[in-house]
């Protein structure tokens, strides 16, 4: 049966572009997972595409995967706190996230998309450790959000603040 | 000369964005939502976001559903609500999730029993999550008991659910909801005999009976009601209550206990519902041959459907019960 298993997978990006990869690189992916474990191997074609992600994004994505091809599927060990949230990220992914906006949000959505929840987290925490700290103007400059309010609804919006000020 | 020119974060689907502010203290989602429309409903779910470090609360409140776990503690939460009234515009919905009498078991006997389970269950056997769980009775029964003070706070609840058959756990809990899924191979029965079966009776009658009690308070009447496995002593217990609370009232003002003064907690909040759905069971304080007590409850859930002008949809499920036609429900 293990010669039959099929070890390494074509992805097709959105520009057609294949890029070929470790069955167990894709399986992080869970959408690839589970349609590989639904279709079986004998019905699956070794060219997968992934009709929402471009080359470049989908370069990136497998990069990440390949880097956390080993990682248990889930924390098992740590079982004092892993249910609370922390943003830190570890390093090598901090530098992976070293990349500008337009790429981060592209990693977020093809990491919503492909359900990597890992990659997920790793992008959602480097979004809100660039909002940390900052007034609401400057992370308007940092992400180029335009205030579309009036001054009365965004007085309101501070006074429904209030609370959050002081904790 | 601009690197920057879009503004892509904001273009980020809803749950992502939800999954960003998860991420922040209240203090720096109150800044966010400061930041444009696209914001500020988002983000106002983040000032939820006291505890230590974030996250709010685990998920009890995520795009305008406001969830109670019997292995999650609310207060908290209702202590930010009654501090902060105007965060009830985010609660379109209420999820109450009923507690589970298997789960409970093998909370307790985890002490003991760790070795069994162990051979038991597969790897992904999550034992240090669930010794996390802390079921306490007492805590539910606060939690039951809090329902009033919390509804009385809310304005824009649209529906009310109560579940006794869906997983309790939330989806990020990974690990949980396959244990959950674990323990219910029965879901899979081509005739599944009695699902109630592990519903943990008192606490669920403490429940429902908060529940029912809690609605009238509710600021607007909602559309919504549905109510999964409902023992029908809930339904003698209110009736006895309210009747006592009539009786009360015409001794201090020496008025005559007339019907009029007995207020049924399905009167207006409940009048604008257009779906109701609710699942009997006939608890274990009523087996065998349905007392005549068991009758007034259930003529006092009748009643209670008379106050229901706007009913579209009505769904009524009973469980191992003889005689339906007890009910003798008509609805125009």
């Amino acid at each position: 049966m293990s010669e039959t298993k099929i070890q390494k997978l074509t992805l097709v990006a959105n520009d057609g572009n294949k890029i070929e990869v470790d069955r167990q690189v894709a399986e992080k992916s869970v959408l690839i997972k589970n349609m590989l474990d639904d279709l079986g191997d004998e019905q699956m074609s070794t060219e997968v595409p992934i009709p929402n992600v471009n080359d470049t994004v989908l370069k990136k994505v497998i990069e990440w995967c390949e880097h956390h091809k080993n990682d248990p599927a889930a924390p098992q060990d740590d079982d004092s706190d892993s249910r609370k949230k922390t943003t830190d990220i570890d390093e090598w992914d901090q530098k992976f996230m070293q990349v500008d906006q337009e790429m981060l949000f592209e990693i977020i959505l093809a990491s919503n998309y492909l359900d990597i929840k890992p990659l997920l987290d790793v992008g959602c925490k480097t979004v809100a450790n660039m909002i940390k700290g900052k007034s609401p103007e400057e992370i308007r400059k940092t992400f180029n959000i335009t205030n579309d309010f009036t001054p009365e609804e965004e007085e309101q919006i501070r006074r429904e603040n209030e609370w959050a000020e002081d904790r | 000369m601009e690197l920057q020119i879009h503004d892509f974060i904001s273009k980020l689907p809803e749950e992502c964005k939800s999954a960003v502010v998860r991420y922040l203290a209240g203090k720096d989602a109150a800044n966010l939502r400061l930041t444009s429309r696209a914001w500020r409903d988002t983000a106002a779910e983040g000032l939820f976001n006291v505890g230590e470090p974030y996250g709010n609360c685990e998920e009890c409140i995520t795009r305008g559903v406001l969830v109670f776990r019997p292995h999650r503690t609310s207060s908290y939460f209702i202590n930010a609500l009654s501090k902060w009234p105007w965060l009830a515009r985010h609660i379109k919905e209420i999820e109450i999730y009923l507690p589970d009498k298997r789960v409970q078991e093998m909370v307790a006997a985890l002490d003991h029993r760790t070795e069994m389970w162990k051979e038991e269950l597969d790897s992904s056997w999550p034992k240090y999550r669930l010794q996390n769980l802390g079921i306490c009775r007492k805590d539910l029964y606060r939690m039951a008991e809090s329902f009033i003070d919390l509804f009385s706070h809310l304005t824009h609840v649209e529906s009310v659910s109560a579940f006794s058959e869906r997983c309790p756990f939330p989806e990020s809990e990974k690990e949980l909801c396959a244990f959950w899924d674990y323990l219910c191979p029965e879901r899979f029965d081509p005739e599944p005999s009695f699902p109630h079966r592990y519903q943990d009776e008192p606490a669920a009658i403490h429940l429902f009976i908060g529940i029912f009690r809690a609605l009238k308070y509710l600021k607007s009447p909602i559309n919504r009601l549905s109510l999964e496995h409902v023992p029908l002593s809930v339904f003698e217990i209110l009736h006895r209550h309210q009747t006592q609370q009539a009786v009360d009232r015409s001794a201090k003002g020496k008025l005559g206990l007339g019907k009029a003064l007995v207020v049924h907690p399905f009167e207006s909040t409940l009048s604008k519902v257009r779906d109701l759905h609710i699942g009997l069971v006939v608890d274990s304080v009523q087996v065998g041959p349905l007392l005549p007590v068991s009758k007034q409850g259930a003529f006092f859930l009748k009643d209670g459907l008379g106050f229901m002008s706007s009913l579209k949809s009505l769904t009524m499920i009973w469980s191992d019960m003889d005689d339906a036609s007890l009910f003798g429900i008509k609805v125009h």
